[in-house]
């Protein structure tokens, strides 16, 4: 919330849920704003929503995407949310898409390859004309094929 | 994504302009960082968009206009303006002070720049205040860059420092 204005960005992570909000859900990262809309925390889970919004290693998130994979091995339906503010690499790959947003994206979908891609929302014109306090979060929402 | 597109800034009360400000001007609570050794000349040094008239009252400062009201209005070196790219800007700056050094202390106005704007505007002080000495504190999460084909080390290359140091993991200190 802010000025008592639910952020788009959590606006539209409900609205995906919304159906099955009181299916079983597996909460990861900043998703304090969702505990009390979601009802049932037990495995296994049908849902999964995970927000990274922490200084993170690139790997590293790889590394975490994956463990979190396999906790969502039953889930029919994922949101990930990633601010692609917070993230720094080791190393760097050259052979990653041109453009960051679509890498990041990519990078996700190759580690939910079981999953249809439903959604994308990213904002590669963020400029500073614009209030960012909000974390802008790279949103990624997956279906079970 | 939530984001406004501007701020109404007459709306805002002075209050929460206070805290919108320091929360984005470090220096305002927290001083300069204990792990920077800022190498700035005795003489003639100007601070840009950093709140350093609250570290030292009588410095010269160019801030931000729609924070006019946080500051001291009896502060004869706290400068205000819309833009602090513009070659006009920097034009006065050298006119007036022809300072020995220019600070960007996490200077807000370079947020969600590229790397490539931000290099830009470093270089227009530089042209037009030749003698200066640029030190660039920088928090570089907030620039706009590929975080996968660049490491942070790569990123801070491209803004081509003669000196750096590195604070954190985003944050770096350069002179250029």
């Amino acid at each position: 919330m802010f000025n008592n204005q639910e952020l788009e960005q959590d606006a539209r992570i409900k609205e995906f849920f919304r159906e099955f909000k009181n299916d079983s859900i597996f909460l990861f990262g900043d998703t304090d704003y969702f505990s009390s809309y979601f009802t049932d925390r037990t495995a296994p889970y049908q849902n999964g929503l995970i927000v990274i919004n922490k200084v993170i290693e690139y790997k590293e998130l790889m590394d975490t995407l994956l463990e979190l994979r396999t906790t969502l091995k039953d889930a029919d339906r994922i949101c990930i949310g990633i601010n692609k503010f917070s993230i720094y690499s080791h190393v760097s790959d050259k052979d990653a898409d041109e453009v960051y947003d679509d890498a990041l994206v990519n990078s996700v979908r190759e580690k939910f390859n079981q999953f249809n891609v439903v959604e994308i929302v990213k904002d590669p014109e963020l400029r500073a004309d614009k209030f960012n306090f909000a974390s802008p979060s790279t949103q990624i929402y997956l279906e079970r094929r | 994504m939530n984001t406004i597109g501007k701020f109404d800034f007459d709306r805002l009360s002075l209050d929460n302009k206070n805290t919108l400000y320091s929360k984005m001007h470090p220096l305002v609570n927290d001083g300069v960082d204990t792990d920077i050794k800022l190498a700035i000349p005795a003489s003639g040094s100007i601070w840009i968009d950093s709140g350093a008239p609250f570290l030292h009252g009588d410095c010269i400062s160019l801030e931000s206009v729609y924070f006019k009201d946080v500051f001291d209005k009896k502060s004869k070196h706290t400068h205000f303006a819309a833009d602090f790219t513009s070659d006009l800007i920097c034009r006065a700056l050298q006119k007036v002070y022809k300072p020995s050094c220019i600070v960007f202390y996490y200077s807000p106005f370079l947020r969600y720049m590229t790397l490539s704007e931000c290099k830009a505007v470093i270089e227009t002080y530089k042209k037009h205040l030749p003698q200066a000495k640029i030190i660039l504190v920088i928090d570089l999460k907030f620039l706009l860059f590929h975080r996968i084909r660049l490491t942070n080390d790569d990123a801070v290359k491209i803004l081509a420092p003669k000196k750096k140091h590195k604070i954190t993991t985003f944050q770096y200190y350069m002179e250029l």
